[in-house]
């Protein structure tokens, strides 16, 4: 588990004030701008998994893209190393694709229907030459064997494979290049209950094996915890909690934070309702902590003037106003409903 | 003190699908009961037969399901042998259902007024239904219940439009309320709002509550009684409790060894071998081939449900005596 709590060197790949926007509605009305990265800044290290953890629309997924190079942020710079592969656009990823890996939710739609889970796993191999032709077949064995299937698997095609097993193969061809890095988009929360502890497990083993670095994008708090060294929390579009997961977990310091601790915990009674933003008075929106309106901790200062995320000497940050003080349980009584 | 009476009662329920010769079984032998204002839970993974179950006891299954019960009784009345019409009567009104996609259950050419219009009419006792629609959108959490009523589905979020499906529901005052999965695609924080409303509705309405998921967390939050189902089978049923903190079933323990171990943030997963879902043996104990504990006699003959505890059943040969 939690094997290197503290991040040590060079980080793998850094962001730096990320920002990234969408156009919607653009067909029949005036283009309206939604921003799904509200400048971001984080680091990875080698050989660390990091969590990102919110809920629907927290911009977890579009940052896990953006890293990859599969959406282009609108500013804001993405280094891999010490090399900035934002401003080159497109191909600033070229050179690191083979680094640089992918894990999909649904695995069926990440394989070719017509291949062959042999042929979908040699595909890489042969594209990057990582092993001469004659060994393909065996390499391709021994990838299965490694993600716990038997190499007689190669020869189905992918419809023949339940979910759970086609995530393994996935996982396979993930590792297949010796990646520094993989993206996994919520890998295991499509699996059922016995089969999401098998395979994470297997990600846990994998990591701790071959050192290969994780972004594990998840809405599930608990299972952040098991997996990740550091977990960090988004909302609308901003990391608004990120520290080693045990701590953050244990010790939560952003009110939201610790709301999905709770909701985790099945506290139903304390889980705050939806505010109505409509009556709460906020000057300028975009001058505003995002979480004003949801938060029972909520003072002046929030609806003025946005948190920075301020990092602290142990670790962690949190952007709010009015943390949790260190050693406060999750039962400490606020007023929940405050907001109304 | 006497239990409460009976609502619905299920003998030896058998779905399957296909066409004569070439069935596949989804429920192989359900059997259970709800008392009026229980909530049971109906619990299991993929292909367990828990969806089929549900949809097998409002008549929802599709053209080529073949469905047969030896009892199948809503407040001591016959469903089985009822005609389609006297059937619909009751179903949607009395018997009604959330599903876990709420989009499914509107119409998204009408707006949210129009559907909880329907609903309060039918019941056939008010008149102004305009004020009560508001009413019970505030009740279910909802702040602004004038915008929601003008609203169409499509404008409104995943927690928001199951909230105003919940509306709907609370409108009819059904008896029985079936939920298949209701917060499965909903964020931790709205599902736990949701899985409150159900709750404290459910108690309002003295409403029975067949509540399926997969996620035996939940179930325990929720329900009075708890049906833990494998391959068409219950494999275990008894007391919220007694299931949780007693599982008999290896398949039972096995799940929530599972989910104890991502509690306690152990550093290794505990883990059931293999995956749910496969072949149904024609003898001997579906699970069997995923038990830790199986013997020689597991695969030659199907376990029955014996009893395990008060109240408690489980369907396995270590607890046959």
């Amino acid at each position: 588990m939690s094997i290197e709590p503290t991040p040590r060197g060079a980080p793998l790949m850094s962001v730096r004030d990320l920002t990234l926007d969408f156009l919607v509605g653009q067909r029949f009305a005036a283009a309206r701008r939604v921003r799904a990265l509200d400048h971001v800044s984080l680091d990875i290290y080698p050989g660390e998994i990091v969590g990102l953890v919110g809920e629907s629309g927290s911009g977890k997924t579009t940052l896990g893209r953006a890293l990859l190079g599969m959406i282009a942020p609108s500013s804001g710079q993405i280094f891999y190393r010490s090399d900035d592969l934002a401003a080159k656009g497109q191909a600033g990823w070229g050179p690191h694709r083979r680094d640089l890996q992918m894990v999909f939710q649904d695995p069926l739609s990440s394989f070719n229907p017509r291949f062959t889970i042999a042929s979908a796993l040699a595909l890489p191999l042969k594209l990057h030459a990582i092993c001469p032709e004659a060994q393909i077949p065996a390499t391709t064995g021994d990838l299965l064997r490694r993600v716990g299937l038997r190499p007689e698997f190669g020869e189905r095609y992918p419809h023949e494979l339940s979910g759970g097993q086609l995530q393994r193969v996935a996982i396979a061809r993930a590792i297949s290049l010796k990646p520094n890095l993989i993206v996994a988009d919520e890998a295991v929360s499509k699996l059922d209950v016995s089969v999401r502890a098998q395979i994470l497990n297997l990600l846990n083993r994998m990591n701790r094996e071959t050192g290969t670095g994780m972004v594990f994008i998840t809405h599930d708090l608990g299972v952040a915890r098991f997996l990740c060294h550091r977990i960090a929390v988004m909302y609308f579009g901003r990391i608004v909690e990120i520290g080693p997961a045990r701590e953050l977990f244990d010790n939560p310091r952003h009110p939201y934070t610790r709301s999905l601790v709770q909701a985790r915990h099945g506290d139903l009674g304390a889980v705050v309702t939806d505010a109505d933003e409509a009556t709460l008075s906020i000057p300028d929106p975009a001058k505003a902590c995002n979480y004003a309106a949801r938060c029972a901790r909520r003072i002046g200062q929030c609806l003025t003037q946005r948190p920075p995320l301020e990092p602290g000497a142990d670790h962690r940050a949190n952007a709010c106003f009015v943390p949790l003080s260190p050693g406060a349980t999750v039962s400490e009584g606020d007023p929940v409903h405050a907001a109304e | 003190m006497s239990a409460p009476a009976i609502l619905l009662e299920v003998e030896d329920l058998h779905t399957s699908f296909g066409i004569k010769g070439r069935r596949t079984p989804a429920v192989r032998g359900v059997s259970f009961m709800i008392r009026e204002g229980e909530a049971l839970g109906l619990i299991g993974e993929s292909g367990s037969g828990k969806t089929v179950t549900g949809l097998s006891l409002l008549r929802l299954l599709p053209e080529h399901a073949h469905m047969d019960a030896t009892v199948l009784n809503y407040r001591g009345r016959d469903v089985l042998g009822m005609s389609d019409e006297a059937f619909r009567a009751i179903r949607g009104v009395d018997l009604a259902m959330i599903f876990q996609d709420p989009v499914g259950s509107f119409n998204p050419a009408k707006r949210i007024g129009w559907h909880l219009e329907q609903a309060i009419l039918r019941r056939g006792d008010t008149q102004d239904w305009h004020a009560e629609a508001e009413a019970i959108l505030a009740d279910v959490g909802i702040r602004a219940p004038e915008r929601v009523l003008g609203s169409y589905p499509h404008q409104l979020s995943g927690g928001m439009l199951q909230r105003a499906l919940l509306a709907m529901i609370i409108a009819l005052r059904p008896s029985l309320i079936i939920a298949d999965e209701p917060t499965t695609n909903l964020d931790n924080l709205v599902e736990r709002q949701i899985l409150e409303l159900i709750r404290t509705h459910q108690r309002k309405l003295g409403a029975s509550v067949l509540f399926i998921t997969h996620d035996l967390a939940i179930a325990g939050e929720i329900c009075d009684r708890i049906a833990v189902m494998y391959a068409g089978q219950i494999i275990e049923i008894g007391p919220t409790r007694e299931v949780l903190e007693r599982p008999k079933h290896p398949y039972a323990a096995g799940l929530l060894a599972t989910s104890a171990s991502l509690d306690r943030g152990d550093a290794e997963l505990h883990e059931l071998p293999g995956e749910p879902g496969g072949a149904i043996p024609v003898r001997g104990c579906a699970f069997a081939p995923r038990c830790a504990q199986a013997m020689a006699a597991c695969s030659e003959r199907s376990p029955p449900l014996v009893v395990v505890g008060p109240d408690h059943l489980a369907r396995c040969l270590l607890h046959e005596h």
